[in-house]
């Protein structure tokens, strides 16, 4: 096996991605968008928006792929940085530089990779979006066409901050190894201890009136039993993605606990809170999970309590009424929205 | 039928709309593949992304349909540009806003609508992606999360601007009058008197990295036979969609011209790594590889291609480039269908 070459920008690129606080983030919806995107206009199993850091390549999105980064040695993302034409392996097993690859002789026997370098304004590339399956196939004129546009939104979306003030100050006060303690690394939402913090910036900044959701995964226990490691990561990891999908992007997510979540969230001028509840817990069933052929029917319950963060507002009692709220919706068909706030 | 509010900040709107030149703009791939994908994904009639001015809401790119314009006082979108989110009528017929809409009581009997307010920067709403059917329908939660993903790119690509410097240079000195001039409304290519302009533009701008290497002339050598079995709507149509495959096949930086009824001039302006001849091959492919699809009909596109290099130093003028050009067009049929000319014949 080939290890990916070292570009000959590496320090600047390297200061580029530091800049960019982007490595750990949490996901967001704008680079979900480009990569579903991807994996449904080629038809492939996997699409992700890989940024190739000092020793590892992390994937700030990705779909059908549930693993949060690989080591950069055996990435195939790495050997795409020195160039700003796309990189395209047809068929891995007849490319010397990945037929040993652990990631072509095993899972998830990589076949076809298309990467296209995602370039800066300033000219490093800091990783690329790339299109893998288990298949050898291969991209015809159009489809590059296709693949650069996409890729340039990418860029584009890169080099724009994350349009919620209050997330991008937290992300830009920290660094990567606070990032990667804030974030909850498989499911790339904030952990709770984010959460409260994040809240707690609102509340300085004098946010009004939102709601604070508990979310649980229905019969986990079930799924815990019936399902491997593996695929229950996966399917935590598929509630998280379309969680993300349903919030805007001030709105915050958090993972509380192995199958659980909690929201910050306000709905959209003109929708109740009824409707943005009624359509989060639709998104999670109205599609089984699909992994490895095998279709997983999931749903959700979702307590709600209204919250105001004002100088009397704690934290822990808010979550405290959320998961109060939590137990109701479970005895009153999977909702339950309080009145009055904590 | 309630006539679309106007928007609080529409003096903006229409500024914005105006700044980034985009109303009566040529027709481009990066939009095209937009709604070539919305209409795979969601299997509708008609997709749109629209683009409401004062007065009438104006297609950068359309699929199913080849009108250019409709009244924005009928329009869906005028309703939809008010919306933060998907705006969905999945029946007009129900809804006391549309049911006696000329849309929907009149072709194209519109009964299901779906559109994504187009935001750019501060939360303007310039347009919409739309999706229109005449069966009522409405989307499952998935379809609309990769419908908003969809929304999201058309709305990048609108804020991105032109690709290709020259082009976005020349159409940035035109007011709406001018460009609807310079461009020939049903296919939205440039006009051959534009692209004699941007021709002389580009020599001139010698420093451009992307310059004029070689023209290629498409001819729809069946055209007349359509012309004598489709009446002028459907003729429209088929050409509109053979001038989408071919801007298809081509780059941002390729000049394209509607230079005839019939026909259609290139002028490449990067180097490529295939051959005049592949390319010739990959256009008749993406053109006379499936038939346009028309109301259930299916209609066979058959056309003949030819190229001439375009000598830079001490070359002929555009109108010998041209005549040279019509030359080579008239021997491509007894020679498969493309010929390629070399420097003795300009």
């Amino acid at each position: 096996m080939m290890t990916p070459p070292v570009p000959t920008d590496e320090a600047s690129r390297l200061k580029r991605l530091e800049e960019l606080k982007l490595l750990f983030s949490p996901g967001e919806e704008r680079f979900d968008q480009i990569t579903r995107l991807a994996r449904f206009a080629f038809e492939v199993q996997m699409a992700m928006i890989s940024l190739v850091s000092e020793d590892l390549q992390w994937f700030k999105s990705a779909q059908g792929l549930s693993v949060p980064c690989t080591s950069r040695e055996v990435s195939f993302c790495g050997h795409a940085l020195g160039q700003t034409e796309p990189l395209i392996v047809e068929d891995a097993t007849q490319d010397p530089r990945f037929i040993d690859n652990p990631l072509v002789t095993e899972w998830p026997f990589i076949r076809f990779y298309a990467g296209y370098p995602l370039q800066m304004a300033d000219g490093s590339v800091i990783g690329t979006l790339c299109l893998l399956d288990s298949i050898p196939r291969t991209l015809h004129p159009r489809q590059l066409e296709l693949f650069r546009s996409l890729a340039n939104w990418a860029s584009h979306e890169i080099e724009s901050s994350n349009s919620d003030a209050d997330q991008r100050n937290f992300l830009q006060s920290m660094d990567d190894a606070h990032r990667s303690a804030a974030v909850d690394a498989m499911t790339r939402t904030w952990t709770l201890e984010s959460l409260h913090t994040l809240l707690d910036i609102k509340r300085d900044a004098g946010a009004g009136m939102a709601y604070l959701a508990r979310v649980r995964i229905n019969n986990f226990r079930g799924l815990s039993g019936r399902h491997d490691g593996k695929r229950l990561d996966y399917i935590i990891w598929e509630i998280a993605q379309r969680l993300r999908a349903s919030l805007a992007p001030r709105d915050l997510l958090a993972r509380a606990n192995t199958g659980e979540f909690a929201i910050y969230m306000n709905p959209l001028p003109g929708r109740s809170i009824e409707d943005a509840v009624r359509d989060i817990r639709l998104r999670i069933k109205a599609e089984p999970v699909l992994i490895e052929g095998v279709e997983i029917r999931a749903s959700i319950s979702i307590g709600v309590v209204p919250v105001l963060l004002d100088q009397g507002y704690s934290f822990d009692r808010c979550m405290a009424a959320a998961s109060d709220a939590l137990s109701q919706a479970g005895k009153s068909g999977g909702q339950y929205i309080a009145e009055t706030d904590a | 039928m309630q006539i679309p509010a106007i928007p609080l900040d529409e003096s903006e709107r229409l500024r914005k709309l105006e700044e980034l030149k985009l109303l009566y703009s040529p027709s481009e791939e990066r939009f095209d593949q937009i709604t070539r994908i919305a209409k795979y994904a969601f299997d509708v009639q008609m997709v749109l992304i629209s683009l409401v001015g004062d007065t009438c809401q104006w297609f950068k790119s359309a699929q199913g349909i080849c009108v250019p314009e409709t009244d924005r006082a009928i329009s869906f979108c005028g309703h939809a540009i008010h919306q933060e989110d998907v705006f969905l009528v999945p029946d007009a017929t129900k809804d006391s806003r549309f049911a006696d809409n000329p849309l929907v009581t009149g072709w194209p009997f519109i009964r299901f609508y779906a559109g994504y307010p187009l935001h750019v920067g501060d939360g303007t709403a310039l347009g919409t992606l739309c999706l229109i059917d005449g069966i009522p329908r409405t989307l499952k939660p998935n379809e609309i999360e990769l419908f908003r993903s969809l929304g999201s790119w058309a709305s990048f690509q609108l804020s991105a601007g032109f690709e290709d410097p020259l082009q976005t240079h020349f159409l940035l000195a035109l007011d709406e009058a001018q460009r609807k001039d310079a461009i020939d409304p049903l296919t939205r290519t440039w006009t051959p008197n534009a692209l004699q302009q941007l021709f002389a533009e580009n020599l001139r701008s010698a420093s451009d990295a992307a310059l004029p290497h070689a023209m290629l002339g498409i001819r729809i050598s069946n055209y007349d036979d359509l012309a004598g079995t489709h009446n002028r709507d459907r003729l429209d149509y088929v050409t509109w969609q053979t001038c989408q495959r071919l801007h298809a096949t081509l780059r941002a930086s390729d000049l394209v011209a509607r230079s005839g009824d019939d026909r259609f001039t290139v002028v490449l302006r990067e180097a490529r790594a295939s051959s005049m001849n592949q390319l010739a091959e990959e256009i008749r492919k993406a053109i006379e590889g499936t038939p346009v699809d028309l109301e259930k009909d299916k209609i066979e596109v058959r056309v003949e291609m030819a190229s001439i290099p375009v000598p830079l130093e001490d070359g002929p003028g555009f109108d010998a480039l041209l005549d040279a050009l019509a030359n080579a067009l008239q021997k491509a049929p007894s020679s498969n269908g493309y010929h390629e000319a070399g420097r003795d014949e300009i």
